[in-house]
């Protein structure tokens, strides 16, 4: 459902993601995890056809992202983390913008927004702007944008920013049930213990480059973490803690 | 009709749909496509429907004068070029001052590149979004001057039909070009250099706007406004607006086979712009959008050199000013092109101060031959004032959170914005000045006084804005189609009301010693206790301001 193939992206002389290849399975809920920078954006929107690829290949619902941009827009949902939207249009206008670049049927596209928006409790908000909204709301209705369409392929970058506990969980379970109804679903989030819940597998990168796959009880045991955020620190070469907080006191006190 | 002429051009038309009527709505309710319309701020539809009106109100009334040309001089080849010529100058300006970010920014395809667009799609509802505006700008401005061609001479329809639709095509013509221009830039500049080459493009195209200013009335015969006319030559047929004015020629039964070779020549400009919009340009368009983003999503340059700690801002705020507006102009293109489009105002202004002659010693001969430096003055009280508006609007308006919650003194804040302008457009625009004044005058302390009246006077000009209007940098959300309307503002209205401040200090002030000190002594004293009272007013006034993000 979702495929990359050394997959290359280059900022000038940086290189973002490099030689980049996995795999995400129909039904599965795949977890790209990696520290700030680490390349999991970069390589969200090379396969959303945001960004084109330096080098490497990438399909998504069958199809290349480099040959045939149209049809892996009109297959995917994307939450993108920087959680841009056009904050003058109301949410109600903001959908029927996306459902008409879809071409969805104006009644199909009505029922499903007002459904959407009344799952994530904001369908009395439907008709105002969404400038006066907090980062939450606007979460939401992004969320609403992704599954507008019945996408067969999520790409959610940190969905949850923002989101309130009781939308949060009510999202988590949504995407279970997404994933049970055979969809392909990539996630991105620096939340360690949601990705440890709902993921059935794991790819954690570091400096643009793959450092290990599996599921996270697979990425835990390769360690001997109890945890999942634990596996991470000692894969991703973090250092202690404990020790980095020590230091930075000692220093401020020093200054 | 449309949808055929959408499905034509290659584009879906249910998309282009959505996407105009998202465009023509987010820039009524003071967010514009393009222009990081999703990082605006509430509260501003009222502002920006405001803005639009007020602008195609003052189109309105210039198209009264141009009417009135038309009922009083009876040669239509000649009104025809007038009312082109200038809807061409400002139908370039719209374009270039504020919807030149709507063809080449990449800020909003992260909303709109997931989506199942196609480029070419994309680039038409990009396109349209300016047409609509410079097409209700053509009809503005035209519709009461080809009014007067219907009636003026009897009832003539087609004479007023070849002037509402010469009107058009010439502003659709410039739209075409200039958007060409602008995508164009997209293929031929590498995303990294894209912002930078814009800017240096925008200031030579208004170069030449500005410049056409100055060659029309050069070929205009002047007896009386009744019988002026266009000098007979060939090189005058180099002045676009000349091909789309011999419609009227034609229309008025005068047209030869020079006319219709200029009518045809332009129906051909038009359609090999229409060709080239709908072609490469437009086919490659999303992807150099996403190479354009690409450039910002990888990492920043280092900036050179820190800011040095200067004379002048040195710590604090005033400081914290310094660093910021550097900075942004560094980094902000919207406000380093606000900026860099004051700029040919500016060498226009003295192109046309030399012209006339050369600049005589403002404080001998009476007031002789003042009028030649006259715009030269006038630059020095009117352009801080466009500045400091400029710099109080930007999209990075929310990162002003911090004025806010640091003990930072907020009327320092906004003093130092006032004398950043002062020092570093002030004194340089003063400097250069200066230099041409003693070129001609080689009187430097004349020379010094008259600039040293001047640079007080222009600092009592900011002092009375920041009075009335205290703007912390870089704190407001930018409101739409303010910035081109500024500078029609400043070239219209601005003239006017410091012609009448600088010819008293030439006629009045100047000649008479006893005045002459009197004034300084009397601005030096303004200037500074105004600077004390400031401060405290200030403090009171921004007490009650509040965060806008």
């Amino acid at each position: 459902m979702i495929e990359t193939n050394r997959l290359t992206k280059r900022y000038g002389g940086r290189t973002a993601v490099e030689d980049l290849t996995f795999r995400v399975e129909p039904g599965t809920i795949f977890g790209l995890l990696g520290p700030n920078g680490a390349g999991k954006s970069t390589t969200v929107k090379v396969l959303t056809g945001l960004l084109r690829p330096s080098s490497g290949s990438a399909s998504v619902a069958g199809f290349s992202v480099l040959d045939c941009p149209l049809e892996v827009k009109s297959r995917l949902g994307y939450v993108p983390e920087s959680g841009a939207l056009y904050e003058s249009l109301t949410p109600g206008e903001y959908l029927e913008m996306v459902a008409c670049l879809h071409h969805l049927e104006p009644r199909t596209a009505r029922y499903r927004m007002d459904e959407l928006l009344d799952m994530f409790e904001i369908l009395g908000q439907k008709s105002q702007r969404m400038t006066e909204f907090s980062k939450g709301m606007k979460q939401k209705v992004l969320v609403s944008a992704a599954l507008l369409h019945k996408p067969d392929v999520l790409f959610l970058d940190e969905p949850l920013n923002g989101l309130d506990a009781n939308a949060a969980m009510v999202f988590k379970e949504l995407l279970k049930k997404l994933a049970a109804q055979g969809k392909a679903i990539l996630f991105c989030s620096h939340i360690l213990e949601v990705v440890e819940r709902i993921c059935s597998r794991i790819l954690i990168i570091n400096d643009g480059k793959r450092i290990i796959e599996g599921s996270a009880a697979e990425i835990c045991s390769s360690n001997g973490s109890a945890t999942l955020e634990q596996a991470f620190a000692q894969i991703t070469g973090s250092r202690d803690a404990g020790q980095i907080t020590a230091d930075l006191l000692a220093a401020l006190e020093r200054a | 009709m449309l949808q055929a002429v959408i499905r034509l051009l290659g584009a879906d038309y249910g998309q282009w749909r959505a996407l105009t009527r998202v465009a023509l709505k987010l820039d009524l309710r003071g967010a514009s496509l393009g222009t990081a319309g999703y990082q605006q701020a509430g509260g501003q539809g009222t502002n920006a429907v405001f803005q639009i009106i007020l602008r195609f109100g003052f189109y309105l009334i210039f198209g009264v004068f141009l009417a009135s040309l038309v009922v009083i001089n009876q040669d239509a080849f000649f009104t025809g070029t007038v009312l082109i010529s200038y809807t061409m100058i400002v139908v370039a300006l719209l374009i270039l001052v504020d919807f030149g970010a709507v063809v080449i920014s990449p800020d909003d395809f992260v909303i709109l590149g997931p989506q199942p667009v196609s480029s070419r799609t994309y680039f038409i509802a990009r396109l349209t979004n300016v047409l609509v505006y410079s097409s209700l700008l053509t009809l503005t401005l035209g519709i009461l001057p080809a009014g007067a061609y219907f009636f003026v001479r009897g009832f003539h329809p087609l004479l007023g039909l070849a002037a509402l639709c010469a009107n058009w095509l010439a502003g659709l013509a410039t739209t075409l070009l200039l958007v060409s221009i602008y995508a164009g830039i997209l293929r031929v500049v590498h995303p990294r250099r894209l912002r930078r080459a814009v800017g240096y493009i925008q200031l030579a195209m208004s170069f030449l706007i500005y410049g056409g200013y100055m060659i029309l009335p050069g070929m205009v015969k002047v007896k009386g406004i009744g019988s002026m006319s266009l000098v007979d030559s060939n090189w005058l047929f180099l002045v676009p607006s000349t091909w789309f004015a011999s419609y009227l020629k034609l229309a008025d039964g005068h047209g030869g086979g020079r006319e219709v070779f200029l009518a045809l020549l332009s129906l051909a400009v038009l359609a090999v712009l229409a060709i080239h919009a709908r072609g490469r340009l437009a086919l490659d368009y999303a992807d150099r959008l996403s190479a354009a983003m690409a450039v910002s999503e990888g990492p920043a340059k280092a900036s050179k050199a820190p800011a040095g700690r200067g004379m002048v801002f040195r710590r604090g705020e005033s400081r914290a000013v310094a660093l910021l507006v550097r900075n942004q102009f560094q980094y902000d293109l919207k406000f380093r092109l606000a900026v860099l489009s004051i700029l040919p105002l500016t060498v226009i202004y003295l192109f046309m101060g030399l012209r006339n002659g050369p600049l005589s010693d403002p404080l001998a001969g009476g007031g002789k031959g003042f009028s030649n430096s006259l715009l030269l003055n006038f630059a020095v009280l009117m352009f801080p004032m466009m500045l400091r508006g400029t710099l109080a609007y930007s999209d990075s308006y929310q990162a002003s959170w911090i004025y806010f919650a640091t003990p930072a003194d907020r009327s320092r804040l906004v003093l130092a914005a006032k004398n950043f302008v002062f020092c570093y457009f002030v004194f340089p625009y003063l400097a250069v000045v200066g230099a041409l004044m003693l070129y001609f005058i080689r009187n430097p302390w004349h020379v010094a006084l008259h600039l040293g009246v001047l640079a007080i006077l222009s600092h009592i000009f900011q002092q009375v804005a920041v009075f009335f209007s205290p703007l912390l940098p870089f704190s407001l959300p930018t409101a739409g189609h303010q910035r081109s309307g500024a500078i029609v503002i400043a070239m219209v209205a601005g003239p006017i009301a410091a012609m009448v401040l600088l010819y008293v200090l030439a006629l009045w002030v100047y000649p008479n010693p006893v005045r002459l000190w009197g004034t300084v002594a009397g601005i030096v004293a303004i200037s500074y206790l105004a600077e004390k009272g400031l401060q405290a007013r200030l403090r009171r006034q921004l007490a009650s301001f509040e965060y806008k993000g």
